[in-house]
């Protein structure tokens, strides 16, 4: 009884990794933790207005270490996703897990483990950005040191050191997109959601956010991002989740999605074939 | 033409969807903006009343014309004053002026366009005294079907020439005055302005001159002499002599010549236009800056760790200092109060006698500080509408308050902070002033007074903040619209002012052994309202947050 109760637990805990030829007892613990699920949606539906169902049973399952481009037409419930991820909006059904909490029923946790840049950059367009970046950092509880520290960092990064001391106001479009990107990234968190990030960015910037976005998920964390750019998704996204009309119609890598439709040779081609497929 | 009629209806319903925000039902709009109607009710009464007793003094002396001459002028000024700082906002400020700009249209068809949905918003505050004005004239008059014609043409008409001066003006200052190309300082000055104004004529209507028991005297005071304010106002306003005179013996000559006025200065105002209007418009600025790179020491002294309410409690008094419009109509309104006071008891000059009061022996009555002190606090609570428009101002990035790891009670209570900070210091402010004017009072009726307006403060703040949240204002362009054509704001304000009257009808009305009782009553009753609505913040904040 004994042994065969371990072979099952040693195949449950292998379960993943079943294919390969010897199961090694001291890689388990962190090949279960690069597996580590970061955002699972299971079952999610939004309706509007009793009638209109903008997210209709959607699940998605996102583990660590993954940049997942959500992408899909205007209206196709995206914003919405996002809204429900971050708790802006309540589920109609299903449930939304952030690193393993609820963000219903345990919000402040569940809140705590991601940053969101949104679509709409003006925000507290009158504090200076150094006001605005200590509050956040208030808020996300990162001590004095470390938030100094990331600051100077990331205003170097974004070339935002002589724009500190300035309002919000007086920032263009650009600027005020990379100070609420600075907002997000002070606290470093596991999950960065990201409501069309490259909009208004110069292209530096924009090198600069990509090349964030890599480093980020391959320290294990997680970054989950809308855009309409598809070149953006083709590079730098591990896998990508269509949605269209409230359903998600495809999640997954790029090369299953171009495996799937070998005719098209580009990934504007595969999005308007899927999409018109739907 | 039919480009202005197209732009003119878009700019209609793009204001009036904005008063309605597309999600709260019309009817509860219809109610709230009933409610507010009714509130100028007294208003009207009372202008009803000056007027009709003057035409009743003047009609024997076939002198009716010049109170219906000084009406329109009355009007035309109301409509000069609020427009002069409509007019900046709507022609310049506006954020739909950068879309228009680029758009393939004629300067003078933005500008008619605009000009006429600002005349739409003009004619409330016209009616506010033409309606009592006619009705006073006609209680006095019999007059003919040709009358309500042209009284109709006159009321249609009679705010666009005080439009078109203001117009005009804001045209000339965009143009030819670079310091005001900004939109801040535009505003705060206007704002100051505006308060200067405010206060000169609360001390005019205060002045001995005007304190007379005849309501007739203030329309006398107006018509009478070669120096007197409506000849002042004719130079001004040189439309209105017709009108009146037209109204009078309903002469078609003389309305022809009012209406070629208002046509030459609409043709004025459009061929300026023409010339000034874009020049003015494209290239102000939003606000300052420096881009000044910050030092160690400096950056050192910016970053320090905070709690989550006092943080939030700071951004929260941070806006409300920075942005104009909110200083102006929170912070200012608030400093002003006590100021306008003063200047009250001061032009009362000797008709008050303060000496009488050194006679009195007010030991033993300190209870009777109770009710005055909850009144001032409800009132100093809930007139500065910060807490009433606390949820309001945050217009579209309300969103923000949801996705932050700060539960929604503290992030209320945070945002109320700054309301009951401003009220305390506009009551500290009070007091100061009236131990000033009144050292005879014993020093225990202020602290006791004191103690009770704390206590109402966190009421009236508390009120006002559940009422901002059951009704936010969030759908907003500018933000003066979150603070000056909020119905949480206005309900709050007169509220507030509600519940102080009664508090002090209270204490006229009470016998006086129940004076103390009461008084403690009421103020136990409000500390363990205040106390459970604190307790139940957060529940009631996700709950009415579910809906927004």
């Amino acid at each position: 009884m004994l042994i065969a109760a371990n072979i099952i637990i040693v195949y449950l805990l292998n379960f993943d990794d079943q294919f390969n030829d010897v199961p090694n007892l001291n890689a388990l613990p962190t090949a279960i933790e690069r597996k580590k699920i970061m955002i699972e949606i299971k079952h999610v539906t939004k309706v509007y207005g009793g009638t209109h169902k903008a997210v209709d049973n959607i699940s998605l399952t996102i583990p660590t270490g993954e940049i997942i481009g959500f992408i899909g037409p205007n209206g196709a419930g995206k914003t919405t996703t996002i809204k429900m991820i971050t708790g802006v909006l309540n589920p109609d059904e299903g449930e939304i897990l952030i690193n393993g909490k609820n963000i219903v029923t345990q919000p402040l946790e569940a809140k705590k483990e991601f940053g969101i840049v949104p679509d709409n950059a003006d925000i507290f367009l009158r504090l200076k950005g150094i006001e605005y970046l200590n509050f956040m950092a208030d808020i996300y509880e990162v001590d004095s040191a470390t938030r100094k520290q990331r600051i100077a960092q990331l205003a170097k990064t974004f070339e935002m050191e002589n724009a500190l001391n300035d309002k919000i106001l007086s920032y263009s479009h650009g600027m005020r997109q990379k100070i609420v990107i600075m907002g997000v990234l002070i606290s470093d968190p596991n999950v960065w959601i990201l409501d069309e990030p490259m909009t208004g960015l110069d292209p530096q910037s924009s090198y600069s956010l990509k090349q964030m976005m890599k480093e980020h998920a391959a320290k294990g964390n997680t970054v989950f991002f809308s855009t309409h750019v598809l070149e953006v998704a083709e590079k730098l996204c591990d896998k990508v989740a269509i949605i269209n009309a409230g359903s998600i119609i495809f999640f997954g890598t790029l090369e299953e999605l171009q495996h799937n439709h070998p005719n098209c040779d580009s990934l504007e081609s595969l999005f308007l074939e899927v999409i018109s497929h739907a | 033409m039919r480009k202005y009629f197209s732009l003119t209806r878009t700019l209609f319903k793009n204001a009036a969807g904005m008063v309605a925000d597309g999600k709260t039902k019309k009817m509860r709009v219809y109610l709230l903006y009933g409610f507010l109607a009714i509130c100028f009710i007294p208003l009207l009464f009372m202008l009803y009343y000056m007027f009709q007793e003057a035409f009743k003094t003047m009609a024997p002396l076939q002198q009716s014309g010049s109170i219906l001459a000084a009406g329109f002028h009355m009007t035309n000024l109301v409509t000069f004053l609020f427009s002069i700082f409509l007019i900046p906002g709507v022609f310049y400020f506006s954020k739909d002026s950068e879309i228009l700009l680029s758009l393939p249209l004629k300067p003078q068809t933005i500008l008619a366009s605009k000009f006429s949905v600002c005349l739409l918003y003009e004619y409330v505050f016209t009616l506010i005294v033409f309606l009592p004005l006619i009705a006073g004239y006609l209680q006095n008059e019999s007059v003919s079907i040709l009358f309500y014609v042209f009284v109709v043409i006159i009321a249609l008409t009679l705010p666009i020439y005080p439009l078109v001066l203001s117009s005009i003006i804001s045209m000339l200052v965009m143009r030819f005055v670079p310091f005001f190309k900004n939109r801040d300082r535009f505003n705060m000055i206007g704002g100051i302005l505006s308060v200067a104004f405010a206060l000169s004529f609360s001390y005019f209507m205060n002045s001995s001159g005007m304190q007379q028991e005849d309501p007739s005297a203030l329309v006398n005071l107006l018509i009478e002499g070669n120096n007197s304010l409506i000849s002042m106002f004719a130079y001004l306003f040189p439309a209105v002599p017709f009108a009146s005179h037209a109204l009078i013996s309903q002469d078609i000559l003389q309305l022809g010549l009012y209406l070629l006025i208002l046509i030459a200065a609409l043709a004025v105002f459009l061929i300026m236009g023409k010339y000034f209007y874009f020049k003015g418009a494209i290239g102000f600025d939003e606000t300052k800056s420096t881009r000044k790179v910050l030092n160690d020491v400096e950056m050192k002294k910016a970053l320090t760790q905070k709690s989550k309410v006092f943080t939030y409690t700071q951004k929260e008094l941070r806006l409300l200092l920075r942005t104009p419009v909110y200083f102006l109509n929170c912070i200012g309104t608030c400093f002003i109060f006590p100021i306008v006071i003063v200047i009250s008891i001061m032009s009362q000059g000797e008709s008050l006698n303060l000496a009488a009061l050194n006679q009195i022996d007010f030991s033993g009555y300190a209870y009777y500080a109770i009710l005055p002190g909850l009144a001032m606090g409800m009132l100093i609570g809930c007139i500065n509408m910060i807490s009433a428009t606390a949820i309001s101002r945050e217009g579209s990035n309300v969103m923000f308050m949801k996705y932050i790891p700060m539960p929604l009670g503290k992030q209320i209570i945070a945002k109320m902070n700054a309301g009951i900070i401003v009220s305390v210091l506009t009551i500290l402010l009070l007091f100061i002033i009236a131990y000033i004017l009144f050292p005879m009072l014993p020093i225990l009726y202020y602290i006791i007074a004191f103690i009770s307006a704390i206590i109402a403060i966190f009421l009236g703040n508390e009120l006002c903040i559940l009422l901002d949240m059951a009704h936010p204002k969030l759908v907003w362009e500018q933000e003066a619209a979150a603070v000056k054509q909020n119905m949480s704001g206005m309900i709050a304000m007169f509220g507030g002012m509600l519940i102080a009257g009664l508090l002090i009808a209270a204490l006229f009305l009470l016998p006086n052994d129940l004076i103390m009782p009461i008084s403690i009553g009421i103020c136990i009753a409000i500390l363990l309202i205040s106390v459970v609505i604190y307790s139940k913040m957060d529940t009631i904040a996700c709950k009415l947050f579910k809906k927004i």
